[in-house]
Formats: C-alpha cells, structure tokens, sequence
C-alpha cells in the first residue's frame, strides 16, 4: 500500500488522502491477508458502536495498516428532536479509538419524536432549516472537537416550502457553520434526475474551498425515476459528473461506496482505479498533487 | 414548522395514509406525488424487513414467506425504531412473537426468535481475556478458596421448553446446504443452555447440566470457589467430589469461559 508518511505533502492538499473504498465485513480476511493496495478506507460508524468481538477486533487490525474516515448515518443532525447525546457521546468514544482524519455524516434528518426511520430524509431548504442545522452543526463541532463533513442526499420529493436550491442551502451552511462537504457524485446525480435540474450546474455553483471528500455509488434506474441503491456499479453518466467534480474542485479524497450486492474485493478495487485513472489523466496523483 | 413537517412525514412513514405528505410537495415530471411519498414509506419498511431477515434468518426460514411478512409487518408497526443501531431494531421480537398469534400458538417459534438474540449479543459483547490450564497451575493452593471465577462478559443462558436449539442447528445445516431432516416441535423436557464467544471471536454454545448450570449461576452471581465447592459437597458424594470439582474447572478453562481473579 501507499504509505502516507513518506510524501511530502503540500500544505494546501493535506487533506488528500487517495483513492479509498468503504470497508465491509465482507472482505475484512480478504484486506488483511492481501493487504490490497487502497489509500485509505471509510468504515461506518455505527457498525463499531459496540462493545467488542470482530467488528473492533477487525476495525483495530485494519487502522493499523491504513488511514481511515468514519461515516455515519444517524447523527439526524436536521431533525427537531433535541440532538441525541448519548449518541454523539458514543461516535466520540470511537473517534478516540480510531483517531479518523475526519468525520461525516449526511445533511438530512432521520428521527423525529424519538423514533429513528433509519433513512436519510431530505430537509426544505428555507432560511429557518438553514439556522437550526447551523446552530446544532456548530454544538456538535464544539463537543467533537474538530468541523464535520456533511453529506448531500439522494432524494425524491420537493418541498412546496423550499424557497432556495440545494446547491444555494448547502453553500449558506458551510458558510455558517465551518463543517465541510461530502459530496456523493452519485446522489447529485439521482437528485437531478428526480427533481429535473442539470447535475453539470449543482457541481458548478458548490463552493470550492468546502468540498473534503467524494463518494462514488451505483443506483436503480427505472426511467421515470432513480433510486440510490448503493448496489450497482458505478455508472457512465456518475463517471462523467466525477471527471466534471475534478475539474471544479481538482484533488478530492474519493472513494467508492457499495452497500448492497456487495461483489468481491477485487472487483471494488477494479472500479477505484477506474476513478484514480480519471483523476491521473487530470494530473491529479497522490505523490505529487500536480 | 419544520417539526411540524417531520412528524407529518414520519407519521405518513409510519404507515397512516391521513398524513396526506403528498400535500406537501411540489408536481414535478412525471411522477405522481403519491409515488413520490411511497418511495420513502416502501424504502422505510424494506430497510427493516432486511434488518429483521438478516438478524434472524433461520426464523425465516422457519415460518416460511408467508408468516415472516406476518411477522414483519405486525412487528414493524408495533415496535417503530428507537435506536440509532439497526443491530437493536428487533431485540423485542421475541416478545412480540410470546404476545400475538398464531406465533404465540407455537411457542418454538418465540425460543428459534431468543436464541438468535442471544448469539447476537454472544457475538459483540465486550471483550475479556479468559485464563488457560497453565494460569490454573500456577496458582498457588491458598489463593484457590477466596478465588472469584470472572465470566466472559460473553456468557448467557438461556432455557428452552422445546426443542428450538436442536431445530435451530438442522435450520442452518439445511441454509448450508446439508441434507438434513427438521425435527418437529416437542417440548420433551426443559434445556439449558449456554452461549459464549471463544478467544478465535467465533460464537459457541452447549447445554448444560443442571449442576452446570448451577455452577455458571454461582460464578454469574459472584460466588468464590469455596461457595461453590461447598455447593458440588451438597450434590457429590465425598469419594468423588475431588474428582468433579476438577472436571467441572476444567470444564470452564477449556471452553474459554472464565478468567481467575482473587
Ligand atoms: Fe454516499
């Protein structure tokens, strides 16, 4: 593997890490036993909030071997719900474990009332979503310690309350509160296939300075509509958006994230050179940042 | 008003039509509202549904297709998520399957249910080293009385009327792929048995001897190794009470179930 040690890194692009893939048990023997070359892997927090046996077993073993980020699903960080300590309580007793080069999770709500849809439920995109997300943003940098990446979400409904664009929403939150993004090329594509706005416009009016980590997923596309599935290949059309990403925000740490219909290592691996081909051919290497 | 909105949604998620969310959205292209809405109520009872299948799939198997939906939707709408872990969503199952028929007519179905629980729990319960036949030998003999045996953060018990364990093992063997024959339901006598995970991470179980099981209480309770000798004197006759003692320690050294503590 790439040993991030031995690059002198720029400044500016510290937060580089590579090309990565999220980590899955399915291939936890696989990564240790063949140590693939992968830049970095992002686990999913909520899988290690436990109290031991393999997860953390195999979540230590691989830390030791590769950087890594968490990701999470259930920080409801939109929701009206008072912010869930307990749960943010736990997600730091991991960070202190894991000691990730950053944390995300997805700028959506999935609890209300106390009770968790374990969905990531889209937010209307009005003045007053904007202040609740950037006051709880704020606390939940304060209690963690460090800016959080938030992720845009796939979504299939359009609020009558809306009264701004996505891109607009997420732009004033970053703005507001110093978390970061984490774009999913794939989710701007699903979202502008179900809502009909040009994806090409969303990538080009996200600011630059805000954008820290990339994911790349398949989806189900039924013609009409698009689901984000997370269990299919990427696509052409995802592929052609991330070569578009490049261009506006160069060297993006990326990564594919395969959910579902999980395939075996070597085929996930087969489609992260694929977006490091993308990205080489731009000049964008791990070594140099050209 | 934006708390209004999501306990609009999640009531309309939840499965209650007069939500009416599809109020809510903008027409957009050619989907119609309603499909818009039931995209995010068929994902919501889809997720569980999987969560359910993956954490029970020998239950599955079990009930056939027909009964586990049953089983799912009765058991999604009375018990909606609390927690922010899926790994949690179906801990009460098991008391969903003792309180609704036709489940509760076949009480296996509730133990197949609580077994699986238990080999969850078994298998991501906090870690602890355990001590070995050489740990044991080094002890000095005055340390043994006062000796207080830690149990595997790992151990659980659990009691079976009915012949689950045995079905639940045929169940897997069949999934496997081994040809197998599943027995049929009897409640010939009551079980117990134990469930732990060893030092390779990998979930074991066993059944227990009443003595056993009387053993695994007084370590789960605290007792020193005197209590519990004094307790094997009640049940062995004096010639062979050394013996025993000897067996049942060893019993729980090679089976990874204990550490020694003064
Ligand atoms: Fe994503």
């Amino acid at each position: 593997m790439t040993s991030l040690t031995h690059i002198d890194v720029p400044k500016m692009n510290e937060n580089f890490l590579g090309f990565g893939l999220g980590l899955r048990s399915q291939h936890y023997d696989y990564i240790l036993s063949n140590q693939p070359t992968v830049d970095w892997f992002e686990i999913l927090s909520e899988n290690y909030m436990v109290d031991g046996g393999k997860p953390l077993y195999y979540l230590d073993a691989v830390a030791e071997q590769y950087p890594l980020v968490m990701h999470g699903v259930s920080m409801s960080i939109g929701s009206t719900d008072e912010l869930n300590w307990s749960y943010l309580e736990k997600l730091k007793t991991l960070i202190n474990r894991v000691k990730p080069r950053w944390i995300s999770d997805h700028m959506c709500w999935t609890s209300a009332n106390q009770i968790n849809s374990h969905d990531l439920l889209p937010l209307p995109y009005t003045e007053d979503t904007i202040e609740h997300l950037v006051n709880r943003i704020k606390q939940v940098q304060d209690y963690l310690e460090q800016p959080i990446l938030l992720e845009n979400v796939s979504s299939y409904l359009t609020y009558r309350e809306s009264n701004t664009t996505e891109w607009e929403f997420l732009n004033e939150i970053t703005r507001q509160s110093g978390c970061l993004l984490l774009l999913d090329i794939n989710n701007i594509y699903v979202s502008a296939r179900n809502h009909g706005f040009d994806a090409k416009t969303f990538i080009n009016e996200i600011d630059q300075t805000s954008v820290r980590q990339f994911h790349l997923a398949g989806h189900s596309d039924f013609g009409t509509h698009v689901i984000d599935t997370h269990d299919h290949d990427v696509c052409q059309s995802v592929w052609d958006l991330y070569d578009h990403a490049l261009d506006r925000f160069g060297a993006v740490s990326t990564m594919i994230e395969r959910d579902d219909n999980i395939p075996d290592f070597p085929e996930l691996l087969a489609e992260m050179e694929h977006a490091k081909q993308i990205a080489n051919i731009k000049g964008i290497f791990l070594d140099n940042h050209a | 008003m934006l708390k209004k909105l999501q306990h609009q949604f999640l009531k309309q998620i939840l499965g209650d039509k007069t939500a009416n969310m599809q109020q809510r959205i903008v027409n957009q292209g050619e989907l119609s509202n309603d499909f818009r809405v039931s995209i995010y109520t068929n994902a919501y009872r889809m997720r569980l549904k999987e969560c359910i299948e993956t954490d029970h799939e020998v239950l599955g198997i079990y009930l056939g297709d027909a009964l586990f939906d049953q089983m799912v939707e009765g058991y999604i709408s009375e018990f909606p998520s609390h927690h922010t872990s899926l790994r949690y969503f179906s801990e009460r199952l098991p008391l969903f399957l003792t309180q609704n028929k036709p489940f509760n007519e076949h009480p296996i179905i509730a133990e197949l249910a609580n077994f699986e629980r238990n080999l969850l729990a078994a298998f991501d319960a906090a870690d602890h080293p355990v001590s070995s036949q050489n740990d044991l030998a080094c002890m000095a003999p005055e340390h043994w009385p006062s000796l207080i045996f830690q149990p595997h953060p790992s151990i659980r018990l659990f009691t079976t009327d009915y012949n689950s364990v045995e079905t639940w093992q045929a169940l897997k063997q069949h999934i496997n792929g081994e040809q197998v024959e599943i027995p049929a339901a009897t409640n010939v006598k009551q079980s117990i048995w134990l469930l732990w995970r060893n030092q390779d991470r990998l979930t074991e179980f066993k059944s227990l001897s009443p003595i056993e099981n009387e053993i695994i209480q007084y370590i789960l309770n605290k007792k020193s190794f005197a209590d519990i000798c004094q307790m094997l004197a009640e049940f062995y006759p004096a010639e062979v009470l050394e013996q025993n003692i000897l067996k049942h320690v060893n019993m729980l050294i090679d089976n990874q179930l204990v550490s020694l503590a003064q």
